[in-house]
Order: structure tokens, then sequence, then C-alpha cells
């Protein structure tokens, strides 16, 4: 489980989290979402130990991530949102990599590299960028960790690989994973995100599992306008609504409309769910 | 198993980064050990084409060459392991399981060892080759340092005291330290630097040159340690003078095992808490 206390962190006079505090549960897959700029990426890199955490605490199964212990590392992969060119054969550099993470499995890797149609006796360095980020997913994948980071995994995918990245994701990562995938395509990963994290400058605006979500707020996608619409959109089909749930009915969250509602009401959907601020 | 060191852990890193490190820089260590076969081809070719004649290069211009080749395997080492101050690179390299002293170990003997060796091994090698089968070609650089050396050794400057014979050993010990030195400084300022790491690495040498040579000139300038250093060398027989030279040899010795070890440990710590 991972623990985050009341963690701040600023760029020199930037500050871009302040007071964060949340868990990060086994078994979950965690979107985190925010506007450019909010400490997504650097949340991440706190996460994984690419960062020093200046004020507060994470604890990783107890752990300081920014010690990278050996153990703790082999236990996690964290999937840049710009992935390097190597000068090798994609499954070269699996096989050589592969060998630190103790689940690692090349087969697996390979199938699901040639799921997402690329060799693996490529040359990454010869891959275009989506290529290429679908070698580092594949091998993220096989890697079969207890913790992923995943930085804007579905930036430069095709259609077709969008939708394969998510079936594999359900597919091959182990149940008890826990999965925080920092995106801005929200629609690529609406249908497997959850919890969603929602960051503000400086703060959680929302951190709720779906059935959580749905609980409280509607989703209403007729066209009738409801007079506490807390965001209202017009799509091609009719409009999209979203207004407190008084009844407690049902509906597909569109997380979408749910950030931008969130983003509209921060202090409303703040209290909504978390009422004892 | 030890989050701190672990030797299968470590041996499986270090293969890993041999791979890396072949893919990438031993290439130019090979290629630089190669200087020798490349010179005496060029050499005869120009020497033939141009005087009909076939010369072989002098042990001078070899010397010159391997001087040459020696500095740039020295400032070389800033590329190395460059890639660590890049965000996609570093990442990578950081976030592989093994612990620092493991990586840190394996740079060192990759940097320290196996890359001198590399070069060294394959230069002379060819440098002894030629000079075996073309006699025009004369001493080989190991035979011409050897004799130079015997000949330093044997020269009539002392007149009342006898070299030690450990001379050439501390002479050998304090050069190859001192390469060393080198060696792992340009490696620290390939990690601090994230562009330009070998113009980086020899201003702050440059700087750090001048500021070391003001700070001694105006000490050794003043009227107390002049006379001191008048009364001292003065009074000084060959044996003392001998002794002086000797002593003065192993502090250097010493100072620049001093320095090496500072640099290796801030070579660790910039592993430790590099940040991406």
């Amino acid at each position: 489980m991972i623990q985050i206390d009341k963690l701040a962190f600023s760029y020199g006079s930037n500050e871009v989290l302040k007071n964060i505090s949340m868990e990060i549960l086994p078994g979950n897959i965690y979107g985190l979402l925010g506007e450019n700029g909010v400490g997504k990426t650097t949340l991440l890199t706190l996460l994984c130990g690419l960062k020093k955490v200046q004020s507060g605490s994470i604890r990783v199964d107890g752990r300081d991530p920014y010690d990278r212990e050996p153990s703790l590392l082999a236990d996690q992969f964290y999937l840049a949102d710009e992935v390097a060119p190597v000068h090798a054969k994609a499954i070269c550099f699996a096989r050589e990599h592969g060998v630190f993470w103790p689940n690692f499995d090349l087969s697996l890797f390979s199938g699901i590299l040639r799921e997402f149609e690329v060799e693996p006796d490529q040359y990454m360095d010869a891959m275009s960028a989506g290529q290429l980020k679908k070698t580092y997913l594949s091998f993220a994948l096989a890697c079969r960790v207890r913790y992923y980071y995943l930085d804007e995994p579905t930036n430069g995918l095709d259609i077709p690989s969008k939708s394969q990245f998510r079936k594999a994701l359900m597919k091959y990562v182990p149940e008890e994973s826990s999965i925080v995938i920092s995106t801005h395509q929200v629609r690529d990963l609406e249908n497997i995100i959850d919890p969603i994290i929602i960051l503000d400058r400086r703060d959680v605006l929302l951190n709720a599992s779906t059935a959580d979500i749905s609980e409280k707020l509607f989703f209403d996608y007729s066209t009738e306008l409801h007079p506490d619409a807390l965001y209202v959109e017009q799509t091609p089909g009719g409009t999209v609504q979203v207004y407190p749930n008084p009844t407690g009915e049902e509906s597909k969250v569109n997380v979408e409309a749910l950030f931008n509602a969130v983003h509209a009401h921060k202090d409303v959907v703040k209290a909504m769910f978390n009422p004892n601020l | 198993m030890s989050e701190v060191f672990n030797f299968r852990r470590f041996w499986t890193f270090f293969k890993y980064d041999l791979k890396q490190m072949w893919r990438n820089h031993f290439k130019v260590a090979l290629f630089l050990g190669f200087l020798p076969l490349l010179l005496y081809v060029v050499w005869v070719i120009c020497s033939l084409s141009f005087t009909r004649e076939w010369t072989a290069p002098g042990i001078a211009v070899r010397a010159g060459f391997f001087y040459l080749a020696v500095l740039v395997i020295i400032l070389y080492q800033a590329r190395t392991y460059g890639h660590l101050t890049d965000r996609r690179k570093g990442a990578n390299y950081l976030m592989i399981p093994a612990s620092v002293t493991e990586k840190f170990t394996s740079m060192m003997v990759i940097t320290l060892i196996v890359i001198p060796l590399l070069f060294a091994g394959v230069y002379f090698l060819l440098d002894g080759f030629l000079s075996l089968v073309d006699p025009h070609y004369g001493s080989s650089l190991v035979g011409g340092a050897k004799s130079l050396l015997s000949r330093f050794l044997q020269a009539e400057i002392w007149e009342d005291a006898v070299m030690p014979k450990s001379m050439p050993n501390i002479f050998f010990v304090l050069v190859v330290i001192g390469i060393f030195v080198s060696m792992v400084y340009y490696l620290l300022s390939g990690l601090v630097f994230k562009k330009w790491k070998i113009l980086g690495g020899l201003l702050v040498n440059y700087g750090f040159s001048l500021v070391l040579t003001i700070f001694a000139g105006l000490v050794l300038t003043g009227d107390r340690v002049k006379d001191w250093l008048e009364r001292t060398f003065n009074d000084m027989g060959d044996d003392q003078a001998l002794q002086f030279f000797t002593n003065t040899l192993n502090w250097s010795t010493v100072a620049s095992v001093v320095i090496l070890v500072a640099l290796m440990t801030a070579i660790y710590f910039r592993i430790k808490t590099i940040k991406h």
C-alpha cells in the first residue's frame, strides 16, 4: 500500500504540490487527472523515487521510494511520458533489462509486442515514437510488478493500439497490483480507471471510486436541462450534464464531464466528497 | 538479500552494464587502441607516395600519438555515463533494481579497469607487434619508456646518493593514479553537467588550477617562505636532495590517492542523489 501524507513539492519558488494526502490501495487502477502543470508527473516521479520529497512523506509498503532500494525497485515500474530509443533489438533490450525484475516473462513480452503489431526483432532506435512506446508498455506489463506508474501511456498510440493497451492491462497485470495512470486522454482509459484522482494546483480535488462518484453525482445524457447542473456540455448526440445525485440512482460516469464539473465547482465537489471539510 | 550489496545482483548488473558499454562506448576505446596500426599504415602510404621509401613513424611521433590517445580516453569519460543526466535514459538507469553501491562499483570497474585495459592492451599489443615485424619501426613504446627510465635512473645527477630501486615503481604508481584521478574527474564532470560535459570539466579544472596557481604564487613569493626555501635548498646535500625528491613523490602519491577517493565519493553520492 502507498501512503502519501501532507506531501509538498516545489520547483524553486513555484509550489506544485501542497498538503497532498491519500492512500493508494492494491488491486486498483488509479486515474490521475489534472490540468497541465498541476504536478501529475511530479507526483509519479516522487512515487517511484526519481525525486525527493521536500515536505511530508511517501511510504510504499513502509519504505521511502527515494532510497531506491533494489527490492522496492524490483516491485515497481515507472513508464515516463517520453521514452528513450535504445540501439538494440526490442527482444535484446527486454532480455537484458528483464533479468532485474523477478517476475519478468520474456515470452509474455514478445506476445504483447506482437499483439501491438511490433516485431521483437526490430531495432528500437529505428522505431516510430508509437512503436517505441508500445515496446516499453509491453516490457512494463511483462515485468508483472506490484506498482505501476504510467505517465501518459496512450500518448502516441494509434486507435487499435489504445484498445489493445486496455485489453493487455486488464489481462496481464496481476490482480493485486496498484496502477497509477496519469493522463489527459481520459476517453482512452475511462472504462478502466477506478478510482479517479483529480489534482489541482496544491490540492487533491477528488479521490473517489467510480461507484462513489456515481452515487453522489448523476451523469444525465438526456436533452432536458437540469436546474442544478454543475456542468453541461453539448455533444453530437445531445447533452451530458453533471448534477448532484439526490436519489443515488446509478449512471455511467463520463470522466471528461466529471473533470470539467469538478474544476468549475471545486469547493462544492470537495465538500460533497469530504463531508468533514 | 542485502539492499546495499549483493554479489549475485552486482554480477547481473555488471554484465548488463558491460553490454551497454560495448554497444555505446567501448568501440571508442577499441578504435583508439588501433591507433598504432592506423598511424603506421598512413605513415607508410605517405612515405611510399612522397619519397618512394619505406619508413615508419619514429618513437617520438608514436609517443605523441599515445599521449593524445590517453588524453582522448580521459576526456571521453565525461560521455561514458553522461546519459545519467538525460531525463529519459537516466530514469531508466536509476530505476533498474540494483543498489547504488552495485551501480557505483560496476561504474568504477568499467572506468578504471575495463576501459584502460581494453585500450592499453590493444595499443601496446599492436605497437609491440609492429616493432617485431618491421625493422624500420624501432623499439616499442614500452621498451622505449623502460630505456628512458633506466637512463634517467643511471644519470650522474646525484654524486653522493644512490637512486632507490623502488623509484620506477613509485613513478609508475604516481602516473597510473594520476591517470585514474583524471578519468574519475571527467566521469564526475559527465554526471554533473547536463550539456557541454567535457568543456564544463575542462573549465572547472582550468579555474581551479588558476586559483591554485595564484595562491601558490602568493605563498611562495612571501619573504618568510622565500628565506626558508633558500636556506633549505642551498644547504642540501645530494643525498638529502634525493630524499626530498623521493618524499615529494611519495606525498604526491598519497595526495593523489586522497583526491581519487574524494572524487569517487562524490560520484557515489551523485548517483545516490540524482533526480529526474
